[in-house]
């Protein structure tokens, strides 16, 4: 009897690890497309940039529950059977297995405009960031498309590093996506007083250079000095290798309550390709792609993936989650719980905008979020004011 | 029975256990609550029964509002013979070789000093999926029923 778990970082790590914790003892082998045993991944933009951690700080200790499974490193999935319980690799192997956990997670999303390929970067691995830590040098004209939380975290980064940073984004202010307009434009303000440049509204339209990027033209025309384009537009799920076996790959790959790839049995979907509704916060299939939620998902798949193959003790609960994320960006460091883009409406509940706050999100009356700007120490406080809310919530529909 | 609870916390997780506890025991019992950054450590209540409760940051660090106390602890080495207290660590065993430290280290150092620690040492470990904000009031039930 084999597990074969297609992902080898958080989450897949996570999985193998429960499904040893669970008392799994049949083979676990995980195909990793990177060339690295399992890495955490927050500190690429932060702590490895500046120096502060090497890459061994970040691989994760293995439990000796996991120290007998196998590992592919450098190799990827190709193709899935899920009748024939097979999935194809890129070294040409072909692998049969009892259950399946996939954990693909996503790739970076590349920037479609005409001129030199030498200068633009991405960040998504460990290989991207060791690269863009050697090119973080004082006085670099880094460009960053795109200010969610890889391209706010790196440019703090990269003005710490002493570079020059411009900020391109088609949004109408800094964070805008994970956070809304009103905390967002807090936070660009902020990086603006370090020095950062944004450029809203906007997108690059062209790159332009003799071999390698000098400048590029951004859509209103305008032009900035650019050594580096680091391109931080999101995320694409890597899916490909899954089609044709009826599953809806739109966006990720949609799961039924038990994380079950379209209800498929003995096929589990874990960490940021997995699409799945939140009752917690009445959510729709959505995928999340934040740190804990990559362990909590492993959690909830390993245990489905038990019981499909008949080792599982507890009856299956349907999964429910609490997102929770953070994020440093200078000096400034959030922290948030619930499903912020739900909200129709935001509140700062404690403090100031300008300082430290928290920042309640709401649908209507109905808490669905909550942001802290500091205040590190209400955080267990606030998840649990959110925590509550929601049950209370839920125990008044029944 | 006279029963300080002092929690030494990052995020606010050890205050709102140090609060559950409180509201447990308190019908019963005189209870008192008390960050660890505010605690004076020449005036630890002999005559009180303590509920110490800290968490893990980090690499197996202590938690910022337990730092202070810590370092008073090694500055100060008040004699804490005849000092009775029950310790309950907060972690997450997903960290190997860290797991639960910063307990251990507040427990080893009033050790250190004389404390005596009693009753079942607790943990609450954020891997365990079926850990529950409940399993501190259930171990703090437990520890004050048989000291």
């Amino acid at each position: 009897m084999s597990i074969l778990i297609i992902g080898g970082s958080l989450s897949g790590l996570r999985a193998a690890e429960r499904l040893r914790g669970e008392g799994w003892a049949g083979a676990i082998t995980v195909i990793s497309a990177e060339n690295h045993m399992p890495y955490n991944r927050p500190p690429l933009s932060k702590e490895l940039l500046w120096g502060e951690d090497s890459p061994s700080d970040l691989e994760f200790e293995l439990s000796p529950l996991v120290a007998d499974i196998q590992w592919k490193l450098g190799v990827s999935a190709t193709a899935l059977n899920i009748n024939e319980k097979r999935v194809e690799l890129s070294n040409g192997e072909s692998l049969t297995y009892e259950g399946l956990v996939i954990a693909t997670g996503v790739k970076s999303r590349r920037l479609n405009a005409p001129g030199p390929q030498d200068g633009r970067v991405i960040l998504r691995t460990l290989d991207d960031a060791v690269a863009l830590k050697d090119k973080l040098k004082s006085g670099l004209k880094l460009v960053i498309l795109g200010a969610g939380f890889i391209g706010c975290e790196v440019a703090s980064t990269a003005r710490k590093l002493g570079c020059e940073v411009d900020v391109v984004a088609m949004d109408e202010v800094a964070m805008q996506v994970p956070l809304g307009k009103m905390v967002g434009a807090e936070i660009q303000r902020r990086h603006e007083a370090e020095g950062v440049r944004f450029h809203m509204g906007v997108s690059i339209a062209e790159l332009q250079g003799e071999g390698k990027v000098q400048q590029v033209v951004l859509t209103d025309g305008r032009k900035l000095e650019a050594d580096l384009v680091l391109e931080t537009i999101g995320s694409i799920p890597n899916t490909e290798w899954m089609a044709n076996n009826n599953l809806d790959l739109a966006n990720g790959v949609l799961c039924d309550e038990y994380l079950r790839a379209g209800g498929n049995a003995g096929v589990v979907v874990v960490g940021d390709v997995a699409r799945f509704a939140n009752p917690l916060f009445d959510a729709p299939p959505m995928r999340i792609e934040h740190w804990q939620t990559a362990i909590d998902t492993a959690n909830y798949g390993a245990r489905t993936l038990l019981s499909d193959l008949g080792h599982g003790n507890d009856e299956l609960t349907p999964i429910s989650v609490m997102p929770w994320f953070w994020s440093d960006q200078g000096e400034t460091r959030m922290s948030s719980f619930g499903m912020l883009g739900l909200a129709n409406r935001q509140e700062v509940l404690e403090g100031e905008l300008t300082g430290e706050c928290a920042i309640g999100y709401f649908r209507d009356d109905l808490p669905v979020g909550i942001v802290l700007v500091g205040l590190k120490e209400k955080s267990a406080r606030y998840k649990r004011w959110l925590q509550k809310a929601r049950d209370e919530y839920h125990a008044s529909r029944e | 029975m006279k029963i300080n609870i002092l929690f030494g916390t990052e995020s606010g997780g050890g205050e709102l256990t140090a609060e559950d506890i409180a509201d447990s025991l308190s019908t019963l019992h005189e209870t008192n609550i008390q960050n660890m950054s505010d605690a004076d450590v020449k005036a630890l209540d002999k005559d009180a029964f303590y509920l110490m409760i800290c968490s893990t940051y980090g690499e197996g660090e202590l938690p910022y509002s337990a730092q202070p106390f810590h370092a008073a602890l090694l500055r100060e080495k008040p004699d804490l013979s005849g000092l009775r207290y029950a310790m309950f660590g907060r972690g997450d065993s997903a960290y190997l070789k860290t797991y639960s430290r910063g307990s251990e280290i507040i427990d080893e150092t009033l050790q250190a000093l004389g404390g005596t620690r009693v009753g079942e040492y607790g943990r609450h470990d954020a891997s365990d999926m079926s850990a529950t904000d409940e399993l501190a009031v259930t171990w703090a039930n437990s520890v004050i029923e048989n000291i």
